[in-house]
């Protein structure tokens, strides 16, 4: 196995003729500020000297234009997202207190049911490839979020 | 890379295919953590929050963030090669481990290629796995990893 173990996500995109299959979002401002990281770093174990820790772009993942893409993806449903398998692609590391621009693809797959986030993160050149697979589980009473 | 650089890099001892890292233990999370993880991370799922929810979904107790178990990679592996640096990391969560359940760390070297005279640095291709206290594989872990430049 010496694939990405993100490359699973190959299957053929099925679509509703009520929903669609994808969504492009951004570029959106992102930027890693010090008292994030320091809070981020104390609860995910990573180092506290002021670099970005390695994971630290999940929180980007949040933005409230991606969350509004998930629901919008997922159309009507009452569901939640079960994290599935998720990649960190980094060219280099990310600078603390800088500006940077993600791009986001969401695709909507119905077999298995599951949402596909992949982002670009950079300046002039990529800094990081990151890739979310949410498996989306139907329940009665789920808020409707990504 | 130049062929000093090169000297430097098997100097440092790249470790070999097959080499096993220790098992390291997961603390347990406490349902406190995993609500200060939430804030931090920006990851609100209310499934790792909630217990009515996660019971509604299958589950019998909250489940920890599997990007809290992936966090936790990192340091792991400081402990086991402190002088390799992750560059890609892919984490595939098939298990849950539930609030208070502890598990355990472990990988192996699965690839090393050697760094060339053209500034390509040696890659070191580690399998990284996560047992819960039920021994089921919770999480499937690729790392690849370069050494940290020389202090």
């Amino acid at each position: 196995m010496t694939e990405p173990l993100s490359g699973g996500s190959r299957e053929p995109i099925q679509t509703r003729d009520s929903a669609p299959s994808s969504l492009h979002i951004g570029p959106l401002t992102v930027r890693a500020e010090a008292a994030e990281i320091a809070a981020f770093a104390r609860e995910a174990a990573a180092p506290l000297d002021g670099s970005v820790p390695f994971t630290f772009p999940m929180r980007w993942f949040a933005h409230p234009e991606i969350q509004a893409a998930g629901k919008k993806l997922v159309d009507g449903e009452a569901w939640i997202p079960i994290h599935e398998s998720q990649s960190f692609d980094y060219d280099r590391p990310l600078d603390a207190d800088v500006d940077y621009r993600m791009s986001i693809e969401i695709i909507r797959e119905l077999e298995p049911s599951r949402l596909i986030l992949r982002a670009e993160i950079g300046d002039a050149d990529p800094c990081l490839r990151a890739e979310m697979v949410l498996r989306i589980i139907a329940t009665d009473v789920a808020e409707t979020r990504a | 890379m130049t062929i000093a650089a090169a000297r430097s890099e098997v100097a440092r001892d790249l470790p070999k295919v097959g080499e096993k890292f220790t098992a390291l233990p997961f603390s347990p999370c406490n349902m406190d953590e995993l609500r200060r993880y939430s804030l931090a991370s920006g990851d609100d799922n209310p499934i790792h929050l909630d217990p009515e929810l996660a019971r509604r979904a299958g589950l019998p107790a909250p489940p920890v963030h599997g990007m809290l178990l992936m966090s936790r990679l990192v340091p792991a592996l400081a402990v086991w090669r402190p002088d390799l640096t992750i560059i890609r990391l892919s984490n595939k969560f098939l298990r849950p481990v539930f609030v208070n359940e502890g598990g355990e760390f472990s990988g192996r070297v699965a690839q090393v290629t050697q760094g060339d005279a053209s500034g390509n640095p040696a890659k070191i291709l580690l399998r990284l796995m996560m047992h819960n206290e039920r021994r089921e594989l919770a999480l499937l872990a690729e790392a690849l990893t370069i050494l940290k430049p020389a202090a």
